[in-house]
């Protein structure tokens, strides 16, 4: 019925050689895209050249939204969204001025119980939680990146 | 200036011709017309010599058209003042040309165009009027 | 690593009224391009005398490099390069645009001067009136008997009026010399000389006042002043007027070098009219740190003091939302290498509320290593070895409670193979946990040392199908992606370790795949079992998810018989609750998300959840969810919420968020917050 095995996330060629910036350099995101482009046969540059396109993480936030309260008021469960912004500048033509980036934005979200009885514990959960959004934000920044064109 | 109309007045042109009966006489082909700092040059001069009805003076009428047909002056103050239009009508005893069809006079501060400009040469006044909905237009330059 | 940057948009964000920036258009559209000095007028009649003295009417319009004037007359002496003009007067640069009755303007002085004006900053909200206006090249805009406000509107709910007021040349700042401030046309503060913001650039002054209302604290003002220290830092001071509490102050510092930024804020009310009993000050500070020096370092930083458990609900601050129940006190300094990395963490949490005490973590230290290495060299099979370790040393808050360290380390191999069409992770792991624990009550299961080991065997593949469908005529991707794993961790009783940063995980779909089902370490849930479930989405041309169900469960092989407090006795039945969840996204306003894990051998609804999600706009939106769980902190929960942030009109905002108790049959809480 028409299915077939997902091809190759062909990046356009221009963007197998990129460099990604961020403003928290050691972030998690940032860690995470840097892995899965290499997974994918990316070459991730380390210092920015204006010839090599630059991926920046721009902000990764994380809100809570209060889904259900217990009786005393507290909250009860939490959504959690999880937005990101980032910006993809290709690398300067010969001769042309720099481009300008274009920017993305998305949101994840995750229901999460919490209970003030445990906070270390629930602490402890969130962090799985947001590692796990941000495992998925970075397959999704890659599968974008598949799609956009110059 | 006003010296200039002392002055003889001069016209050449390939051809001429002469309506005696009108008092008109035309000039045809590069006319030129000087007189003192005045000149006009023109494709087509037609003189109208008259009467002026009150001052019982000779008032002669010229009339120039030309493509466009062009009335340069002397300032008081030395600068030039150039008039052109399609069609230029000059009475000197009344000091005053009226030029017509995308009229334009240049002077050294101004350059103003419009359908109709009639310009005084004793006050060294000008004064361009549009008609319907084009407008009149006048570039002022800074004082060097 | 720990949670990060988790501030939360407070529940009563107020709808701050965004005056649309008005940008008028050009007067002239065709108008020609003047680059020398030279001056275009067009107009009905002109005369010139003498090459100097000229006149214009009907219709004028004066063109130059830098502006354009309409009016009815318009009269230009030359040799002074002065003109004035009458009635109408319609004066446009590309800063400002004003109306005004007479115009008198010297271009050697490069001066002009209006009577009786309406001016409109370009590009920026301020806009108002003067009897007399002047635009100098040097002293920008001088307006004297003006207003000046940035709300749009015939009465603009607040403007300045004074004697003068001067916008300096770049357009940036504003001065104005004896002014009133006007609340509905009603003079409020009177000041003798005071600067204010006109253009976006950070520039000190007051920002826009908010007025609102709450039930909590009855009519509040917000009279925001930032202050532009230096390109670096910046602080904005907000007194915040209740008129049920009195009037606090809040501040906030924000400083940025280099990769490191942070900030602090202080919301300080001295006494709180409302409380009768006490009257000792209510505060709350919090300090935030996000840095990386010197290259492989990262310090964060978030600490919170609050001054008493309802502090939140009476008084709310920007920084929590009201019904949190726990305050963050983290400190963490990270180490990245290229292989290894390493963390430094201390924690401890500020509970609201008469709540079990929590542990404090001082320290927590992660070090964790990664060393890929090939495997039978030719092939392009890659493996890596890995390492984690985490020593922590739980600290009690109240002498009843047991306090420990703990030393654990995980180290295995790993074989983690992704493309995008299939991808397979197997992993042979060791765990080995070392407990040193004491403060044990008598009678208690727990033992001073206690060593765990425990090996982990983990295959998770999957497969990633896709194909191009057609729906409602335009193009979608749809995909199906099947997922399996096998985990196996040996049974061992656990019930000599005390509970410090464990509790069971939520099973919802996500949780299917984890290789734990316990957050934290001092529970290894066993396992012998595999787990199946199935993903197909439809994705539009931009990659936007428009449609997903997911569903699976996991089968388990062998049941554990241990009987401990949080192993849910799964009393041997042998698949868990099918998990699957729905997302569906009619359009970029309506979509609807449901979750549910439904107990198949004795069917029942461990948990549910389903909303219908309205997005009004960017900022507004409506969602009314159910949402039912059989044991949140050992209570059954069902209740019916309507969430909602909308504006009613261009003045007023709801937000709010009414939750019905379907089980006790009454509502919790109703929450509003109206702001003009």
């Amino acid at each position: 019925c028409g299915f077939h095995l997902r091809g190759d996330y062909l990046l356009s060629d221009e963007l197998q050689t990129l460099y990604v910036s961020s403003s928290d350099v050691h972030g998690e995101l940032t860690r995470l895209v840097k892995q899965h482009l290499s997974r994918n046969q990316v070459n991730v540059l380390k210092h920015r050249n204006t010839q090599a396109p630059e991926l920046r993480i721009m902000s990764d936030q994380l809100d809570r939204r209060t889904l259900s309260v217990f009786e005393n008021g507290q909250v009860a469960e939490y959504e959690l969204i999880y937005t990101v912004n980032y910006q993809l500048r290709f690398a300067a033509k010969d001769g042309d001025p720099i481009e300008e980036p274009q920017n993305f934005r998305f949101e994840l979200n995750r229901d999460y119980q919490d209970d003030p009885n445990l906070a270390p514990a629930k602490s402890r959960e969130l962090s799985l939680l947001l590692s796990e959004m941000r495992q998925s934000a970075a397959d999704k920044i890659l599968r974008d990146m598949a799609r956009i064109q110059r | 200036a006003k010296k200039d109309l002392t002055q003889e007045i001069t016209i050449k042109s390939k051809r001429q011709s002469a309506d005696l009966k009108n008092k008109i006489a035309s000039y045809l082909d590069d006319v030129s017309i000087s007189q003192g700092t005045i000149s006009i040059v023109a494709d087509i001069v037609q003189v109208y010599s008259g009467i002026d009805s009150n001052t019982k003076e000779k008032s002669d009428t010229y009339l120039a058209k030309g493509q466009p047909a062009i009335f340069k002056q002397a300032l008081e103050d030395g600068s030039l003042i150039t008039l052109q239009a399609n069609e230029i009508k000059y009475q000197p005893d009344l000091h005053i040309i009226t030029v017509s069809g995308n009229a334009q006079v240049k002077q050294a501060g101004s350059k103003v165009t419009g359908e109709t400009i009639t310009y005084n040469t004793l006050s060294e006044k000008l004064e361009a009027i549009s008609r319907n909905d084009d407008s009149v237009t006048t570039i002022l330059q800074p004082l060097k | 690593s720990a949670t990060e940057n988790s501030e939360t948009h407070s529940e009563s964000a107020e709808f701050t009224q965004q005056c649309a920036i008005p940008v008028f258009s050009p007067m002239i559209s065709d108008a020609p391009q003047i680059t020398d000095d030279s001056i275009n007028i067009t107009s009905k009649y002109a005369s010139i005398e003498k090459d100097q003295v000229a006149n214009f009417n009907g219709g004028v319009i004066l063109l130059d490099k830098s502006q354009t004037i309409k009016a009815d007359q318009l009269a230009f002496d030359r040799s002074l390069m002065t003109f004035n003009a009458q009635g109408n007067i319609h004066y446009q640069n590309q800063s400002i645009d004003i109306l005004a009755s007479e115009l008198y303007a010297s271009k050697k002085d490069k001066k002009s001067t209006m009577l009786d004006a309406a001016y409109q900053l370009y590009g920026n909200p301020g806009h108002g009136s003067a009897d007399q206006l002047e635009i100098s090249a040097q002293k920008g805009l001088s307006l004297l008997d003006s207003t000046f406000t940035t709300c749009i509107g015939e009465n603009p709910d607040w403007q300045i009026k004074a004697s003068e007021i001067i916008i300096s040349a770049d357009g940036s700042e504003g001065e104005a010399y004896h002014a009133q401030v006007r609340l509905f046309d009603t003079p409020i503060l009177y000041l003798p000389y005071f600067t204010f913001p006109v253009s976006k650039q950070r520039k000190s002054g007051f920002l826009y006042p908010k007025i609102g209302s709450s039930s909590n604290s009855g009519v509040e003002i917000e009279i925001p002043y930032y202050w532009n220290i230096a390109p670096n830092i910046d602080a904005t001071i907000t007194p915040h007027y209740m008129s049920k509490r009195g009037t606090q102050l809040k501040t906030e510092l924000r400083y940025l070098s280099g990769l490191q930024n942070g900030s602090i804020n202080f919301e300080y009310l001295n006494k709180d009219n409302e409380l009768s009993a006490n009257s000792d000050a209510r505060y709350l500070t919090r300090f935030q740190h996000v840095g990386t020096f010197s290259d492989n370092f990262r310090a964060y930083v978030d600490y919170t003091t609050i001054s008493d458990d309802n502090y939140l609900i009476d008084i709310g601050s920007n920084q929590y939302n009201a019904n949190d129940a726990y305050l963050y006190q983290v400190g963490e300094l990270a180490y990245f290498g290229e292989q290894w990395q390493t963390t430094i963490k201390l924690q401890d949490f500020e509970v609201l509320g008469n709540h079990q005490s929590s542990y404090k973590t001082l320290p927590h230290v992660e070090i964790s290593a990664q060393e890929p290495f090939k495997l039978f060299s030719q092939q392009n099979l890659s493996g890596q070895f890995e390492f984690n370790s985490e020593l922590t040393s739980f600290q009690a808050q109240s002498d009843d409670q047991v306090s420990a360290n703990r030393y654990h380390v995980e180290a295995g191999v790993s074989f983690p193979i992704s493309t995008p069409a299939w991808f397979l992770t197997s992993e042979f792991k060791l765990m080995h946990t070392y407990y040193q624990q004491d403060n044990i009550q008598a009678g208690s299961t727990l033992s001073e040392t206690v060593n765990r080991t425990l090996p982990k065997v983990r295959f998770h593949g999957g497969i990633n199908f896709d194909r191009n469908i057609n729906l409602f005529d335009n193009d979608y991707t749809q995909t199906i992606e099947p997922q399996i794993q096998y985990l196996y961790i040996p049974e061992k009783n656990q019930s000599n370790i005390g509970l410090y940063d464990t509790t069971k995980l939520q099973d919802d779909f996500n949780g299917l795949f984890r290789d734990k089902s316990f957050s934290g370490l001092d529970r290894v849930a066993s396992a012998n079992q595999y787990t199946w479930g199935v993903t197909s989405r439809v994705l539009d041309q931009s990659n936007l998810e428009v449609f997903r169900l997911s569903i699976g469960r996991i089968q388990y092989l062998s049941t554990s018989n241990t009987v401990d407090a949080l192993f849910e006795s799964n009393n041997n039945n042998l698949q868990s609750s099918v998990a699957a969840s729905l997302f569906y996204r009619l359009n970029h306003k309506w979509q609807i998300s449901s979750d549910i894990q439904y107990n198949t051998d004795e069917s029942f609804t461990n948990k549910s959840q389903a909303a219908v999600n309205y997005q009004i706009d960017k900022y507004n939106s409506v969602q009314l969810n159910h949402r039912y769980a059989r044991n949140v902190s050992d209570s059954s929960l069902e209740q019916m919420s309507l969430l909602a942030n909308f504006a009613i009109n261009k003045d007023w905002a709801f937000v709010g968020r009414l939750t019905q108790d379907l089980k006790e049959q009454r509502s919790i809480e109703s929450y509003l917050w109206n702001t003009i």
